[in-house]
């Protein structure tokens, strides 16, 4: 049985994220319940239509609190596009909806300066403290995103005229952090320990994709 | 900063590629996912694939088309033709495609655009218009050039757009298949209209050809016959376009 679960909410593209894991050589289970969740050793929350309806159907399915004791144990967890954006305050899609929260982040939309959605291959820059996240060119596919002056409201006022200052805040709170630029830069990617969140596709991202993903499972296996 | 996308087109028949010129003579060229890990290779940023199969049997390879190649393809692909419904939608992305294309179907009813961007997002929701010139404007045409409609070319873009499409797919049908340059003018006022990205297709053959479009507005540039028939591969076009200043994937 593969120890590598991807949880499926119904709605949304799991056949590309599936058919990346089986080219690694680790095929993955898809899980609904809060059971299969709570064992799976590596768990994947992907990208599912729009965040209100993804935050509900989590509800629904119980998963909110397994999910933040899980983040909060650092057990190894990958969340991709929207399912990062899940896991922070909230976003501005639709009428504004509370996430999971445990990133202190708020997705907002592109300004309309930039083409909407950002589709396409973007530069990812890495911090060098990173130990999954690299340098490379990835996959987007989305229209809101982690600005830097939209995460944490507290430490703005702390420090209101660094462009830095939230992305640092998020530093702050142990995540390490790589940016990509579309009409200002954004979070293209967070990591924490064996928890690692993309806005990116790396099952879309060719040889950049797989290398961190095999980079993260070998992290969890270094781990157990 | 984004990427100009260089995006190889199959133009897919009973399972086989094919290419034709204006959408005639098709011509038999390949195994799908052969050429499209080929693509991949040469450094390819996206796949399309468009089933222009005549019949329903003929269709019905179309998901096997998509779920062979997304078993081993690990760029994006996105899937087009004959698709007229969500369930149609549906089952092409549980196959494998991260976009659908819509044409005719969109422009018969553009709530269908909607609903599809509603349940599945933008991002995967791509427009294909076929634009014919007509003096100064382009008018909208279906079934491979056959039925030419009243509709401007533009204002369906716009609506598109407004109505969900998160990309258009954006062919000149006079210059698809004639090697003689994307018409430069339909880029350009599409890609002013509109605040989703613009891909043009349609008469591609040299790097000036693909440059001038990424000038006139295109996110992405989208070319068949050329990589087909080995006029070019992937990877010296972009080495060629890296050389007139374009920012490609490399």
């Amino acid at each position: 049985m593969s120890d590598i679960a991807i949880i499926h909410t119904g709605v949304g593209n799991v056949a590309s994220l599936a058919a990346c894991f089986r080219r690694l050589g680790r095929p993955a289970r898809l899980v609904t319940s809060r059971q299969q969740i709570e064992a799976a050793s590596r768990l994947v929350l992907p990208g599912v239509g729009a965040f209100g309806a993804a935050m509900k159907r989590l509800e629904e399915l119980d998963l909110i609190e397994t999910l933040r004791r899980r983040f909060a144990a650092n057990q190894p967890t990958l969340a991709i596009c929207l399912g990062m954006q899940l896991l922070g305050r909230g976003s501005e899609e639709g009428e504004y909806c509370s996430g999971i929260g445990i990133v202190d982040s708020v997705a907002k939309r592109f300004d309309d300066s930039v083409l909407v959605p950002q589709i396409g291959w973007n530069n990812v820059k890495a911090d060098v403290d990173c130990q999954l996240l690299q340098d490379g060119d990835a996959y987007f596919a989305n229209s809101f995103r982690w600005k830097d002056s939209d995460t944490s409201a507290t430490s703005k006022q702390k420090s209101p005229s660094g462009a830095q200052a939230d992305f640092t805040a998020l530093q702050n709170d142990g995540w390490k952090i790589a940016t990509a630029d579309h009409g200002g830069a954004f979070i293209a990617a967070i990591e924490r320990g064996s928890v690692l969140a993309c806005q990116f596709h790396p099952e879309l991202s060719g040889g950049f994709g797989n290398a961190l993903l095999s980079r993260w499972i070998q992290k969890g296996e270094y781990q157990c | 900063m984004l990427k100009t996308r260089i995006i190889p087109c199959l133009d897919v028949d009973g399972g086989r590629v094919v290419k034709g010129v204006k959408f005639q003579n098709l011509r038999d060229s390949g195994d799908p996912t052969a050429l499209a890990m080929a693509y991949q290779l040469q450094g390819a940023d996206e796949i399309v694939v468009l089933d222009i199969s005549a019949t329903t049997a003929k269709r019905s390879h179309q998901i096997e088309v998509i779920a062979a190649i997304r078993e081993a393809l690990s760029i994006p692909l996105t899937a087009g033709g004959g698709i007229r419904t969500t369930a149609d939608v549906e089952r092409l992305l549980e196959s494998g495609a991260d976009k659908v294309s819509l044409n005719t179907a969109a422009v018969r009813n553009p709530s269908l655009l909607s609903s599809i961007a509603d349940r599945f997002g933008s991002q995967c929701t791509v427009v294909a218009i076929d634009a014919v010139r007509r003096g100064a404007s382009w008018k909208v045409v279906t079934h491979s050039g056959g039925n030419e409609l009243a509709l401007d070319a533009v204002d369906w873009a716009k609506q598109a757009a407004a109505a969900g499409a998160g990309e258009i797919l954006l062919t000149s049908f006079d210059r698809d298949g004639t090697q003689s340059g994307y018409d430069l003018e339909l880029i350009h006022q599409v890609a002013n209209h509109i605040s989703v990205p613009v891909i043009a297709s349609g008469g591609a053959k040299i790097p000036r050809h693909f440059a001038e479009a990424v000038d006139a507005g295109a996110s992405a540039v989208l070319a068949a016959s050329i990589f087909h028939d080995k006029q070019t591969t992937v990877a010296t076009l972009k080495a060629e376009l890296i050389n007139l200043g374009l920012e490609l994937r490399t």
